[in-house]
């Protein structure tokens, strides 16, 4: 991913944080058949290895695990809150005009290599951390044991558990940091009065990037 | 990807409204260092080819048009996803046998990248992305590429690359619960509403039969 060094994000933090908040990642492998994409919600273990170890599951059905081939390198994409940004929202704009649309987005992307792990027990484990993760804002959060352990024990063994060690994190912020500060601050401003969530949650990360220092 | 039939969408009409309203595609290439991928936001032209040309501008400065070139692309679209709570089902209670899950709508299209270093193209396409996003975002004044001095956007035309890709294979995944019963399809839906998630809430009222 390009990465100018106005839209830096590297801190390995914010972008565990990114990807633990927008688990639903773009997983790409190239195969035999071209480059074939998943999307898998993934869980990200922080404390195995340097970057991180992402872990998720796929239908055993799904090809693509017996497609890896040893040290094939993929990638899975994080993608945050996005939103087009018109100059509608920059209050000088009348007076000089120098200004043009924009899309602002946060991205991450992590590099590695799948393996699979052929084990019943990280499964449930991996299983059990994605489901406590989602359900804790739930009234009452669900639990893998409010199933019947039989039907449980039939979909594990439906699904593979694929493992991806994170050897390299590309992160970019495109906050609106490379715009003057009045079209910043006018660009939260119309991002919060256009209603969705989306738009607001973008908002938040312009707001943000405003209070950051600039790049060195 | 993988693709059980009752997910498939192949509707082109569906497809490619998908990718107007979520337009910040994922464009996947090979770089020197392995797999990369850029997100952009596309032009779908659907009278240029039978599945359609996607068109769209990079820096200058980003290597992905030297790298791609002539070779073999994926560009992904998404629309809204989210976590679905077994909570949601009005069955669960009879049961029992019901696990989370993740619903998602994706496009993937495949062909090959053409470099188009034209100033003429980019004037073009960026002409039409704004006029479009504009109007989608409901500007009371539309910005117009007339707004603003010539000489500004000449210089801005110097730093991009116009890219396309006409489109060989068009995929579609509307993973929306239309492998469950109806009940449950829309309970977990006003699950989901409830929780402020509208857009992909109302994806799957619409993925099969209504109440």
């Amino acid at each position: 991913m390009y990465q100018p060094p106005y839209h830096r994000f590297d801190d390995q933090r914010a972008q565990f944080e990114l990807m633990t908040r927008h688990p639903l990642g773009t997983w790409v492998c190239q195969t035999a058949d071209g480059l074939v994409a998943n999307h898998l919600p993934f869980v990200l273990d922080r404390e195995r290895g340097t970057h991180g170890t992402l872990l998720c599951h796929v239908a055993r059905g799904n090809p693509v695990w017996r497609a890896l081939g040893a040290g094939q390198p993929s990638v899975v994409a994080f993608l945050g809150p996005q939103h087009y940004i018109t100059p509608g929202w920059y209050p000088d704009r009348a007076e000089h005009g120098r200004v043009v649309p924009t899309w602002d987005y946060v991205a991450v992307h992590a590099h590695g290599v799948a393996q699979v792990v052929d084990d019943r027990e990280a499964l449930r484990a991996q299983l059990t951390r994605l489901t406590e993760q989602q359900e804790s804002t739930q009234e009452r959060p669900w639990q893998v044991t409010d199933a019947p352990a039989d039907y449980i024990e039939g979909l594990l063994r439906a699904v593979v558990c694929i493992e991806i060690r994170i050897t390299r994190l590309e992160g970019r912020l495109k906050a609106s940091q490379d715009e003057a500060l009045a079209d910043r601050e006018g660009t939260v401003r119309g991002l919060r009065a256009s209603g969705s969530a989306m738009a607001a949650a973008m908002a938040d990360w312009v707001d943000n990037a405003l209070h950051q220092p600039p790049a060195p | 990807m993988y693709l059980p039939a009752h997910f498939e969408e192949k509707r082109p009409e569906v497809l490619h409204a998908l990718m107007r309203e979520h337009p910040l595609g994922q464009l996947v290439s090979h770089g020197p260092d392995g797999l990369d991928a850029n997100p952009l936001p596309f032009e779908l032209d659907t009278g240029a080819s039978p599945h359609g040309t996607l068109r769209a501008h990079v820096a200058r400065a980003n290597p992905v048009w030297q790298q791609a070139g002539d070779t073999e692309v994926l560009v992904i679209f998404q629309a809204a996803d989210g976590y679905i709570s077994p909570n949601g089902y009005p069955s669960k209670p009879e049961h029992h046998r019901h696990v989370p899950t993740w619903n998602y709508a994706v496009v993937h299209a495949h062909g090959v990248l053409r470099v188009r270093d034209d100033e003429r193209f980019l004037r073009g396409l960026l002409a039409r992305l704004t006029r479009e996003h504009e109007a989608r975002s409901q500007q009371a004044r539309p910005w117009k590429m007339g707004d603003a001095p010539a000489d500004y956007i000449n210089g801005l035309l110097q730093v991009i690359v116009g890219i396309e890709v006409e489109i060989t294979r068009l995929v579609g995944k509307f993973k929306l619960g239309q492998n469950r019963e109806t009940r449950d399809r829309l309970g977990a839906a006003d699950a989901l509403a409830t929780r402020g998630q509208t857009a992909l809430a109302q994806a799957m009222r619409q993925a099969g039969p209504g109440a």
